[in-house]
């Protein structure tokens, strides 16, 4: 997708599209932007930094993340570092090389409503909703720095709710051990950025259900989540809320200097840019909407996702296996079905058929299904063709029936059957 | 001691003995800890490297041209800042990569960083035991931790790079 990207800020970065942020939207005025996108330039002497903090007027979860994308690739963090603080509407968001699959549950998220995004940064999966706020810390590559955005973070809990939170060796907050702000972060030239979330009060249940992991039958590769007991702030301290610690850490980011985070009061911090409500829209940041559909795509989404393969196995029901004619006692393997999925997409089916099965009577051991699998998205396209699959056997089984021939069927039947179970369990 | 001798020599070659003995009287009166055994090595690979043209890039990338195809990987000083590498998104076969362009990621505690392509060129070759096992770029980062490989498009572009010495001055520079 950074491939895709580029091109699209070639061509929308030109000159006039640049003065059209800078004349019709004041807020972000001040800001330059990195005309020529990959000219590194050095950080400038702690003095000559300005910063400012950006509030998204927006919920939506493609638009913020293509509102951070944006930010990366075209602004110039050399004189000044931004903060931008942001809420979700419920969405499981998935690190950059993790298997969308592996860490939600679909059917949890689709019952509630929950969105499932990827970003572009590494780490683990993450929950949002209106009771977590979002942070990213923008900065050039060379001051990037995330211990120090930590310790802002936690200055500012302690501060304004005489919070005493610790970052620890994962670089999460913890307080009394229990996470309350998990953190990514994404490294390029010249820009780099690190963003973390904080719990407020976020809805645990459904937090731990969308999140919550099952033997799927995934082995894969992908970055893994790394699961840790979570903490609201609110039940910690029922004074916090998210406005009052957008407002604290706001202030924090403005009263403390950019690279060794010396306090210099309100004074300082009234030297600053500022807060800035910011709507993440095409008539603000011209090529936004790309980005935004790039972040929305199925190719980003569940396409990214890093090769696995899905296996299960099934006992032969006694129906199928009586045909074969070995003794049921002796039949001790099972069906074994693999699926394996690269970029998102059916590459291979691979299925080990016991012997029992094998030797009933007219199964061939090639269900048509396979083939037609190949290719197709995982898993909902795929699931459609066994659907359809099943429902022309059960036509075919009926038939059948009458005609006395029920066993062909029964086989084929069977095996679509366990490759849907397959991957509904996914 | 055969390997330090070894490490010796090399290194006198390229004119950095005083560093390696002190790397081996350390080893005199006890055994190398890791990061000794790592700078002898580095220094090791620097000289060997600066025979077998290797060439940098600011952002870390090495490339070694072999006729018209050069290996690209990350240097050491590139490996041990990222720590621990734990996915590794490398650009596919047949893919054009252009210099100084991003090519693919390396995610290392939480991070995704950036692969930028040291020239232009189309992907022959993708290293398949990295992508299986990335921890290869932190154990090997020159020889098994490659990561792609390509046919140049400008070869020029070669040229414009730093060679070992004029890296390790950058890296130097940068401290």
């Amino acid at each position: 997708m950074a491939l895709v990207m580029k091109s699209v800020f070639a061509r929308h970065i030109s000159a006039s599209l640049r003065a059209a942020v800078v004349i019709n939207r004041s807020s972000v005025a001040h800001f330059s932007i990195n005309a020529a996108g990959k000219k590194g330039s050095q950080t400038a002497p702690e003095e000559e930094i300005k910063k400012s903090v950006f509030i998204s007027q927006s919920k939506d979860v493609f638009s913020n993340l293509a509102l951070e994308d944006w930010m990366y690739r075209n602004m110039d963090f050399s004189k000044h570092h931004i903060l931008m603080l942001w809420q979700n509407s419920p969405t499981v968001v998935v690190g950059r090389h993790q298997n969308p699959w592996l860490e939600a549950n679909p059917q949890v998220l689709s019952e509630n409503g929950v969105e499932v995004a990827r970003r572009n940064s590494g780490g683990g999966t993450v929950y949002h909703d209106s009771g977590n706020l979002n942070l990213t810390f923008f900065t050039a590559r060379d001051v990037y720095n995330r211990r120090r955005n930590l310790d802002l973070v936690t200055r500012a809990l302690f501060r304004e709710f005489n919070l005493c939170s610790q970052v620890n060796a994962r670089e999460d907050i913890v307080i009394n051990g229990n996470k309350i702000s998990g953190t990514a972060s994404k490294l390029g030239s010249p820009n780099a950025y690190h963003h973390c979330t904080i719990l407020v009060n976020v809805d645990k249940t459904v937090l731990h259900d969308a999140l919550c992991k099952h033997d799927k039958g995934i082995t894969t590769n992908a970055t893994a989540s790394v699961p840790s007991p979570t903490v609201n702030l609110q039940d910690v301290n029922p004074n916090v809320t998210v406005e009052k610690l957008l407002s604290a850490l706001g202030w924090e980011f403005l009263r403390s200097s950019p690279l060794s985070l010396k306090d210099g009061g309100l004074d300082y911090a009234s030297q600053q840019g500022g807060f800035q409500l910011v709507n993440p829209t095409e008539d603000w940041f011209p090529g936004l909407e790309e980005i935004r559909e790039e972040f929305v795509s199925w190719a980003w989404r569940y396409g990214k996702t890093p090769k696995f393969t899905v296996s299960r196995s099934f006992p032969v029901p006694d129906m199928i296996a009586r045909q074969s004619g070995v003794p049921l006692k002796d039949i001790k393997e099972d069906l074994a079905i693999s699926f394996e999925v690269v970029k998102g997409v059916i590459e291979d089916v691979t299925l080990k058929i016991p012997p029992s099965m094998m030797s009933a009577k007219g199964f061939s051991g090639d269900a048509e299904v396979l083939t037609s699998l190949r290719g197709k998205r995982f898993c909902e396209s795929a699931m459609e063709i066994l659907g359809e699959s099943l429902g022309q056997s059960e036509s075919q089984h009926s038939c059948a029936e009458q005609l006395g021939t029920s066993v062909e069927t029964e086989g084929e039947r069977f095996v679509a059957d366990c490759m849907r179970q397959t991957m509904m369990a996914v | 001691m055969v390997s330090g001798v070894h490490v010796l020599r090399a290194t006198q070659r390229a004119g950095r003995a005083y560093q390696v003995a002190k790397c081996l009287t350390n080893n005199s009166t006890s055994r190398l800890s890791t990061r000794d055994w790592d700078l002898c090595h580095r220094r090791l690979f620097s000289s060997s490297e600066t025979l077998l043209g290797r060439k940098y890039t600011d952002k870390h990338e090495w490339i070694q041209m072999d006729g018209k195809i050069g290996t690209v990987g990350i240097s050491h000083y590139a490996q041990d800042a990222l720590g621990d590498v734990v996915y590794a998104q490398l650009p596919d076969v047949g893919q054009d990569v252009t210099q100084k362009e991003e090519c693919g990621a390396l995610e290392s505690v939480k991070a995704a960083s950036e692969l930028y392509s040291p020239v232009s060129g189309k992907v022959v070759e993708k290293n398949a035991a990295v992508e299986e096992k990335p921890g290869l770029i932190n154990m090997s980062c020159y020889e098994k931790g490659w990561l792609f490989k390509v046919e140049l498009s400008k070869p020029g572009e070669v040229d414009e790079l730093m060679d070992e010495d004029q890296y390790q001055q950058f890296l130097k520079s940068n401290d």
